[in-house]
């Protein structure tokens, strides 16, 4: 059944982006509106232009690096967090509503700040994107670290094991695979991290590429870029799913995953 | 369980779980508890286990008293308790490793014990991949793997459909065999319990033994089979009559 849908919807899909273009182009031709919304063969033109003069591979690049960067530090902090943190109940009692109430906090509002700590430079995005990743991750940590079966451990315990054996062999890895479920779902979300702050304050990088064409009134330009984020974010989903199909099969759920706002 | 295994209870464990069940269980034998929901029959197992301690009473095995869980003892539960992140042999081999039996043996044991329960071929599957009846082979074979001499088996198959559990039923019978094991198993199926025990202990609803009978039928058996010889009727008549007494006689006992 599915071998026979593929091409159909393929080609449905195909028609539909062809069809969109071609109405794109055509309401572009009207008196006017190619100020507001540029047209196909424009953008196609300016991504030429990009990727002959290197525009597009120096943005992009700088782009990627920071949301990689955002993401293995976030990443890495909000396990490492999650594991000192989850097994301790009252600490965790304690330091609860100080971490909800940082993890509220849109963390687009807290991007000037982080301008007058670490500059306009790379690192204010680097930073961005990292609290954004860190509470997704630490937040599935803790909870792989709290909410194992205790049925899993009555059994592991049954065997004669020790404490030992029930923190490694139980708990340790139910946490590492809710702690990865998390570090899946934080990947494009370190792409947003970024961009944020790309467009509040930068001079290179995708989302420097958009306001700065937008404030010079350049439509082709903010749509070449924006097209070029959705293909970026494309692959980082597609990078995702590569990994939840790796993992699934062995993956415990969590029942806890926080998107952040 | 050395030369005789004695199990011994008295006292009720919150809200009377249990009242004063004293009962002895021979080495080698097939005893089936039964009985209605709520009548203490799992809490028994948990503390011939060693989980939970009575509050009154004891349990010796071997002529030592039971203070904890304890090797050569064997638990499978109505729930499949396997390792999601581990396959199906590295799951079995979990209990040689807790024991610190070394990886080439633990490993060519697990594959003993894989051939044994009809597993070959999905040694490295993951738990979520395996069909009910796979997991609980795997389940079986893991609590096998350590070659316990006491099997506490707490309504191992109740989640299975009816030809998967009697094919399960058969597989154990045959497991067992001349192994020399003690099974105690706990069940709400009077079927079941008689189908496969040498001995059929009920509970009532108050967690009392109302009848503990010898079932004299003979083995091997055939868990399909044996179910239209007139001698299971007979039996099954005698302890379901012992079952309802119990039942009317509770409103009175209650107000």
């Amino acid at each position: 059944m599915n071998a026979k849908r593929t091409p159909r919807i393929f080609a449905w899909r195909l028609g539909l982006f062809l069809a969109i273009v071609a109405v794109w182009q055509a309401l572009s031709a009207l008196h006017g509106m190619a100020f507001y919304i540029s047209s196909p063969s424009a953008i196609w033109l300016r991504e030429g232009q990009w990727l002959a003069d290197g525009t597009l591979l120096f943005h992009t690049s700088i782009t990627v690096e920071e949301t990689l960067g955002g993401f293995v530090l976030g990443a890495v902090a909000g396990v490492v967090a999650g594991f000192v943190i989850g097994p301790q109940r009252e600490l965790g009692e304690v330091v609860d509503p100080f971490i909800v109430a940082v993890y509220s906090i849109p963390k687009v509002a807290l991007a000037p700040l982080f301008i007058v700590w670490f500059g306009v430079g790379i690192w204010m995005k680097i930073i961005l994107a990292t609290v954004t990743v860190f509470f997704i991750v630490f937040f599935n940590t803790v909870a792989g670290v709290r909410n194992v079966d205790p049925d899993l451990i009555n059994a592991v315990w049954l065997m004669g094991a020790s404490s030992r054996d029930v923190l490694l062999k139980v708990i340790v890895p139910h946490a590492l695979s809710a702690a990865l479920t998390g570090v899946r779902i934080s990947i494009p979300y370190a792409l947003i991290g970024a961009v944020v702050g790309e467009l509040i304050a930068s001079n290179r990088g995708i989302g420097y590429l958009i306001s700065s064409a937008a404030s010079q009134f350049d439509t082709a330009g903010v749509f070449a870029a924006l097209i070029v984020l959705t293909i970026l974010a494309t692959i980082l989903n597609a990078l995702v799913n590569f990994v939840d199909r790796r993992t699934s099969v062995w993956k415990v759920d969590a029942n806890l995953s926080l998107r952040p706002n | 369980m050395e030369a005789v295994g004695r199990v011994f209870f008295r006292g009720g464990v919150e809200q009377v779980a249990l009242d004063a069940v004293s009962l002895d269980i021979e080495d080698g034998s097939f005893v089936c508890f039964v009985g209605p929901s709520g009548c203490g029959k799992s809490t028994l197992l948990s503390i011939i286990a060693g989980l939970i301690a009575p509050t009154s009473g004891r349990v010796t095995n071997g002529g030592t008293a039971v203070q904890g869980p304890r090797p050569g003892v064997g638990y499978l539960t109505q729930k499949d308790t396997l390792l999601p992140w581990r396959d199906v042999l590295r799951n079995i081999e979990t209990p040689l490793e807790i024991r610190g039996v070394a990886a080439a043996e633990r490993t060519s044991k697990a594959r003993e014990l894989v051939e044994l329960v009809g597993l070959r071929g999905r040694e490295r599957a993951y738990p979520r991949e395996l069909s009910g009846g796979m997991a609980r082979r795997t389940s079986l074979a893991r609590m096998l793997v350590a070659d316990p001499e006491l099997l506490l088996l707490d309504e191992p198959f109740s989640a299975l459909d009816a030809q998967l559990r009697v094919e399960m039923q058969n597989e154990l019978l045959r497991l067992w065999g001349d192994s020399g094991k003690t099974v105690v198993f706990v069940t709400h199926d009077l079927d079941e319990a008689i189908a496969l025990g040498d001995r059929v202990v009920v509970l009532g609803a108050r967690g009392r033994i109302v009848r503990d009978e010898r079932i004299e039928l003979a083995r091997p058996r055939d868990v399909v089979a044996i179910r239209r010889s007139p001698e299971f009727h007979a039996i099954e008549a005698r302890l379901w009559e012992a079952l309802s007494a119990d039942r009317y006689a509770e409103p009175a006992a209650v107000s």
